[in-house]
């Protein structure tokens, strides 16, 4: 997917209010609404699904019906109460590992204003990573802690530190000749705190818009990577991995496959739609 | 053993079962050539080539290991000493043509035939033999059967002719011819590397494709009059099971080598093919239990575990309903088998939590171990994992890549229960107890030691008397079913998905193909 | 523009430099035996450490290194710990086959791009656009396993018109290698497509509004001939720089797509070795991706830097 290099960096200005613009726009409100709805069905998988996930019988393969509104799987398990607890896996990595890419990036993004050779150095090393791609750099991380949800959770981090920090630099190389910024300078307030109290704060729009093409980017890798076994191993339902089983079972009951393809469509769809809408909120004018 | 648990496994890697639902019927046609031409012509026709594919590409490192994908170039490319009868398991000739036993089962004089040539024109002798038995005895090869290579001698007595001298007399050492394929000493390394492929079968390797197929020729020098019918042989590597059907169906191929068993079964009903499960049945699954591990030290919560899995569930959902429910390691053709001790332990989960509140272990955690790229076994795991929860254990499923679970398996050992899959129960009850991993008596998969165990093995071993050896079998049953460090569950096989077009395919008691009399009628 | 190029390698070397010691590095950080799965089924503990010995797993890992860096740069990738066979043919055949699915996802993603950019970029009617932007986003957002898997379903189990997945060589089999070559290709198709599509229409929107093309009407040229011979050539070189990224994500793509169809490529050889810990190969696949971004990379700035010449004296 081509979201890695969706996110260059742009010229920003500064704005006060940042919580109307959320909903400011009915694209990302939208998304939200998307988002939100899923996650928290994951969330209350205990309470909303119908069957244990992981409860056998010998009704292998229904198709729909009333008792399983998206039939059974092969080893007579519900469709539908699986997709909810996979979700959790998505909102793991989310939760997680999105949040943790992303603080990684930014330091390393202020790090390069702090001196020139450092700029450099960190420059290379967000060149390599980027050299990555997204599903490269999960068999390469997968290969290293082996398959599992871990991997996956390690390397939705690792994609996004070169991400995020590439806009925090171009921020930091925007602003740090803004008068604002010259003038704490010359006050004597020191680099680091100059940094992170006067240049992030000013930057941080386009983080924003990343923070939801990275979320996106998230569901697709956990997807991707559980779809060819690099990631959420079975039994543990995850919708990739469950996508991968259901291929041989299409014939038999397809709501098994169409089920998670409706719900990463969704996801990914929907935080694409949030960052769509923030794009037109903050980084237009 | 482990036919099935072949070197480089990818993940919709599966093996099928064997007698089915109305397998049964197959099975008595299918000892020689199974696809009778349907019109009621039985000429063979000479030419064309067959195309054929299978889910896992050969490994020529590990030719002489006994690995599954590896069985289609065992017998076409290369040739043993001898092929078992398939229905009076009499050994018949093959390389050898004469054999003498003497000196009470501890001589075997072998008379070669004197017109077979390698594929490079060097003549085969009796140096070819002493070669691969020296080969079988160093510690870079491993082989089921090496445990009877390792008591042998062997030395050329005659132009034609090889003494093979056991340290003792043993029971399975036709076993050994069976399997022990005749490489050609000059070029062997480059084998193990996959670069030339010299034996003395039907066929010459024209062309391999790592990762993506091969290409047979016929040998126009080949031994047997008039055979191979073929021209040649086509072999693609299709990792997807469900695309090897697509294959099949579309009439690019004619025979697909192990297919998914419910890609198999689907392709049942369809007019123009077959699904042929080998009458070997030597695919058994089973549940390895660590006796060194808590709680599986006790023996009642071994047989409590093989009393909860429901193995009707395992045999329909995972392998398409081919093969049989078992608590024993024995194919129908083995003399060990025993009917009455077939179904000793059903599904029964109040008894199972019955047994295990006797021992206390009532909660008490398992880990579930299995090779998640191996879809047969990744699909059991998840059953026992299930059945053993319903029966009050706390089971956890940990899956595992295959190098993980091997290194595991053969090293430092695996800390609680695996699933897996062993061959080596289809002739000399001896192979299974000696050679194959997870009953191994003088080391196992399991940690499982006995001295009564042990003495068993040994006696079924040495016993070479077929009415003293029955009582001996009859012994290590009991003792099997008691112990259940190896938990037995279906006895399945390899299966042949073939077009109606093909016949005269033909495979020996380990499964490797035989195309000698294989022909295509347009 | 050549002195541009020249200054620009080092840089690219200097990364896949580092690359190769990252990928060398981490791949060793791995658990896992390949001895042990090389060593067969039923190996005891000394042949696997015979086996070990052989494969040269106990040699230090900086002559490790050396030597794979050795074989990498002379052509001799070595041989596959498990089947023993020669790593620089596997790669081959499997890169010949990739070669072959990405060479068909390109050609339809530039057709399908093309098409639906220019639509989008040229129509001024409402629904028109409504409809291509709203195709072009979910193209662009849709994981391939969710495109792929639907297309199976579709095309292979619903209508059962084209096979659900394998391989023939377009070379040795041309009529039925497309038949199994159009889904796959679809399917590591659109992403690229979707992302060309926007481009072009907002390249073509903007060479549209400039003057000279006012002139051009003006002069009575055909509306046709206006677009293809003077819009078109103006819009295009930008959208040329996104293509070589395109390709660049299309290598991580067919990982995912070669799963779903069974192509028998390097994205398949990559995972399965690494499940297998086939770490030579992983190795050699993983520095081969990175080189080839790479590459894409620095070819795509070059050809920014010919587009737009500021570039140039910027660096």
């Amino acid at each position: 997917m081509a979201t890695l290099n969706v996110a260059a960096p742009m010229p920003v200005t500064p704005r006060q209010h940042r919580i109307r613009w959320l909903f400011g726009s009915p694209i990302a409100t939208a998304g939200i609404a998307v988002v939100v709805t899923l996650f928290a069905a994951g969330l209350f998988a205990p309470l909303l699904a119908p069957f244990p996930p992981n409860g056998q019988t010998n009704a292998a393969l229904q198709g729909a019906s009333t008792t399983h509104l998206l039939g059974t799987d092969e080893f007579g398990r519900d469709v539908l109460s699986r997709i909810l607890y996979g979700i959790r896996q998505d909102a793991i990595v989310a939760v997680v590992s999105v949040p943790a890419g992303a603080l990684l990036g930014v330091s390393l993004g202020l790090l390069t204003g702090l001196a020139g050779w450092l700029d450099t150095i960190l420059q290379r090393i967000f060149d390599v990573m980027l050299a990555f791609t997204a599903l490269i750099a999960g068999v390469t991380v997968a290969s290293i802690v082996g398959p599992g949800l871990p991997a996956v959770l390690v390397t939705v981090a690792v994609v996004n530190v070169p991400l995020f920090g590439r806009i925090t630099r171009t921020s930091v190389l925007t602003l740090r000749n803004r008068d604002y910024v010259v003038a704490a300078r010359v006050v004597g307030v020191r680099p680091i705190r100059l940094l992170v109290r006067h240049v992030l704060p000013n930057g941080v729009d386009p983080l924003i818009v990343q923070l939801a093409l990275s979320l996106s980017l998230a569901v697709f890798i956990e997807g991707a990577m559980s779809f060819i076994s690099l990631g959420v191993l079975l039994p543990q339902p995850s919708l990739g991995n469950m996508l991968q089983k259901s291929i041989n079972y299409l014939d038999r009951n397809p709501w098994y496959a169409i089920g998670p393809m409706v719900v990463v469509t969704l996801l990914v769809v929907g935080f694409q739609l949030i960052a769509d809408g923030l794009t037109h909120r903050l980084l237009r004018r | 053993m482990s036919d099935l648990y072949s070197a480089n496994l990818s993940r919709r890697r599966f093996l099928a079962g064997s007698l089915g639902v109305g397998g049964a019927v197959l099975l008595a046609s299918c000892t020689a050539a199974v696809s009778r031409d349907k019109s009621g012509r039985s000429k063979p026709v000479q030419g064309g080539t067959l195309r054929m594919v299978q889910t896992a590409d050969i490994a020529p490192a590990t030719l002489l290991s006994q690995n599954n994908p590896n069985f289609s170039i065992c017998r076409t490319v290369f040739n043993t000493l001898t092929e078992y009868d398939h229905k009076t398991l009499d050994p018949k000739p093959s390389l050898a043509t004469h054999w003498n036993i003497s000196d009470g089962g501890k001589t075997y004089v072998l008379s070669l035939r004197d017109d077979v040539k390698y594929h490079t024109g060097r003549p085969f002798g009796p140096d070819d033999v002493v070669n691969v038995i020296d080969i079988l005895k160093q510690d870079t090869t491993s082989s089921q059967l090496k445990h009877v290579a390792a008591i042998c001698d062997a030395r050329k007595t005659g132009a034609n002719e090889v003494t093979l001298t056991f340290s003792q007399a043993v029971s399975n050492v036709f076993d050994l011819f069976e399997v022990m394929i005749v490489v050609d000493k000059e070029t062997y390394p480059d084998l193990l590397a996959g670069r030339k492929f010299i034996g003395t079968g039907p066929f010459t390797m024209q062309s391999y494709r790592p990762g993506s197929g091969y290409t047979l020729k016929r040998n126009d020098q080949y031994w047997k009059a008039g055979r191979p019918y073929l021209d040649g042989v086509e072999v693609a590597v299709v990792t997807q099971s469900s695309s090897a059907v697509s294959s099949l169906r579309s009439g690019q191929s004619q025979l697909a080598l192990d297919l998914a068993p419910l890609d198999a079964i689907g392709l049942k009903g369809s007019a123009g093919f077959q699904l042929v499960p080998s009458d070997a049945q030597d695919s058994v699954f089973y549940l390895g239990q660590n006796v060194t591990v808590p709680p599986l030290d006790k023996v009642e919560v071994r047989q409590a575990i093989a009393q909860a899995i429901d193995r009707e569930r395992i045999l329909s959902q995972v392998l398409g309903g081919i093969g049989h429910t078992s608590s024993i390691p024995w194919s129908p053709s083995s003399s060990a088998f025993d009917v009455s001790k077939r179904d000793t332990y059903r599904h029964d989960p109040a008894k199972a939590k019955q047994l295990l509140a006797t021992a206390g272990a009532s909660g008490a955690s398992v880990d579930i171990y299995y090779n998640a790229g191996f879809a047969p076994n990744a699909g059991i795991a998840e059953i026992v994992q299930f059945d053993l929860t319903s029966a009050g254990l706390k089971a956890t499923a940990k899956p595992q890549q295959a190098a993980d679970f091997f290194s595991l398996l053969s090293g430092s050992g695996i800390p609680g229960l695996f699933v897996n899959v062993h061959g080596f129960g289809q002739l000399h009850p001896a192979t299974l107890v000696k050679g194959a991993f997870p009953f191994n008596a003088r080391a196992n998969a399991e940690r499982f030691t006995s001295q009564q165990y042990s003495d068993l093995a040994t006696k079924m071993w040495t016993t070479t008397d077929q009415t003293a050896a029955k009582g001996v079998y009859a012994d290590m049953n009991d003792l099997l079913i008691k112990e259940q460090f190896v938990t037995d569950l279906v006895v399945s096989s390899h299966t042949y998905t073939i077009s109606t077009k093909l016949n005269g395919l033909a495979w020996n008691m380990f499964d490797y193909i035989n195309l000698d009399d294989a022909y295509l009628s347009t | 523009m050549i002195r541009y190029a020249i200054r620009r390698i080092p840089s690219a070397l200097l990364v896949l430099f580092l690359a190769s010691i990252a990928v060398f590095a981490l791949i060793h950080l791995a658990k896992g035996d390949p001895a042990a799965l090389a060593a067969g089924p039923d190996a005891s503990p000394a042949e696997i450490a015979a086996k070990r010995h052989q494969l040269g797993l106990d040699d230090s890992l900086a002559s490790q290194y050396l030597n794979w860096l050795r074989g990498e740069l002379t052509g001799d990738l070595g041989n596959a710990y498990i089947s023993g066979g020669s790593i620089g043919e596997l790669v081959r055949n499997g890169l010949g086959n990739t070669v072959e699915l990405t060479s068909g996802a390109v050609v339809l993603a530039l057709a399908l791009g093309g098409a639906a950019g220019m639509g989008m970029g040229v129509s001024r009617r409402r629904p028109v656009n409504a409809v291509l932007n709203a195709l072009t986003t979910l193209a662009f957002a849709v994981p391939t396993y969710v495109s792929g898997v639907l297309l199976v379903l579709v095309l292979a189990v619903i209508f059962p018109i084209l096979p659900a997945g394998g391989h023939e060589s377009l070379l040795r089999d041309p009529t039925i290698g497309v038949q199994y070559l159009i889904m796959p290709a679809l399917c590591l198709s659109l992403p690229a497509a979707a992302t060309i599509a926007r481009f072009l229409a907002t390249s073509m929107r903007q060479v549209l509004d400039e003057d000279f093309l006012a002139t051009g009407v003006a002069k009575g040229l055909k509306t046709r001939r206006l677009l293809f011979r003077h819009a078109l050539p103006n819009a295009l070189p930008p959208v040329l720089t996104i293509v070589g990224i395109q390709i660049g994500q299309m290598l991580g793509g067919a990982i995912v797509v070669e799963a779903i169809f069974a192509w028998p490529g390097v994205g398949q050889l990559l995972r399965d070795s690494v499940l297998d810990h086939e770490y030579l190969i992983v190795q050699d696949l993983l520095l081969f991706a990175v080189a080839v971004f790479i590459v894409l990379q620095m070819i795509t700035d070059l050809v920014h830097a010919y587009i737009d010449p500021r570039i140039r004296t910027e660096h």
